[in-house]
């Protein structure tokens, strides 16, 4: 799965920290899940979609071998 | 943002479920660790033959290591608690391959080296692989975390 968070954080002006901060995560969590090392639960990416506003599925995508 | 703050606190509430202790234990902890294998090291080194030495120590290394294991970080979240998981599962395949096969290799070593004597079978000490595994458990997680 790839996703576009560093470039969400960007247009928001907004740094790991601040977005950490926002959906109560540490910033290396953000920074995993950027690196697409790690998957955020539905949940954590739900709480992005609010910070974003914008559907899920409009940062985080399936790529063919998901 | 009300509605963020609400998931938030919902999610803190189902760390909460995992049982773990505050973190404020978790310092107490590595003191209470490596002061407690210190003294078995020294107790041990000096020949002691002591209760203390023999039952309290190891029990007490044991429980340090515990309380380290099992108490939150600062700031404690699904990640992590995903890495600890992980490192539960790699201690715990670990240990019990640990348990099985190191007293063949041990068997197997002490024979070639002292073929002409006669090698009797020991098993692992439960501390032994209590303690192995507490390592493992904690050595993952923490270089796990350190090169999230």
């Amino acid at each position: 799965m790839k996703n576009t968070i560093k470039v969400e954080r960007a247009i928001r002006n907004l740094t790991q920290e601040a977005l950490a901060q926002e959906i109560g995560v540490s910033r290396q969590t953000i920074n995993s899940i950027e690196k697409g090392k790690y998957v955020p639960s539905t949940l954590l990416a739900l709480k992005m979609s609010k910070v974003f506003e914008k559907p899920v599925n409009e940062f985080f995508e399936l790529e063919d071998n998901d | 943002m009300t509605s963020i703050k609400k998931i938030i606190e919902h999610d803190a509430n189902e760390l909460q479920k995992f049982k773990l202790l505050p973190s404020w234990v978790r310092p107490i902890g590595w003191i209470a660790a490596i002061a407690s294998s210190i003294l078995s090291i020294a107790l041990h080194l000096l020949e002691v033959d002591s209760p203390i030495a023999k039952e309290v120590l190891p029990s007490l290394v044991l429980l340090s290591m515990l309380l380290i294991s099992v108490s939150k970080e600062q700031q404690e979240d699904e990640y992590l608690l995903q890495l600890r998981h992980k490192s539960y599962y790699i201690a715990f395949v670990i240990g019990v391959l640990y348990a099985v096969f190191q007293p063949i290799i041990n068997y197997v070593v002490a024979s070639l080296i002292h073929y002409q004597e006669g090698v009797v079978f020991e098993g692992l000490d439960s501390f032994v692989v209590l303690w192995f595994m507490l390592f493992i458990q904690l050595g993952f997680y923490y270089v796990m975390k350190a090169t999230r």
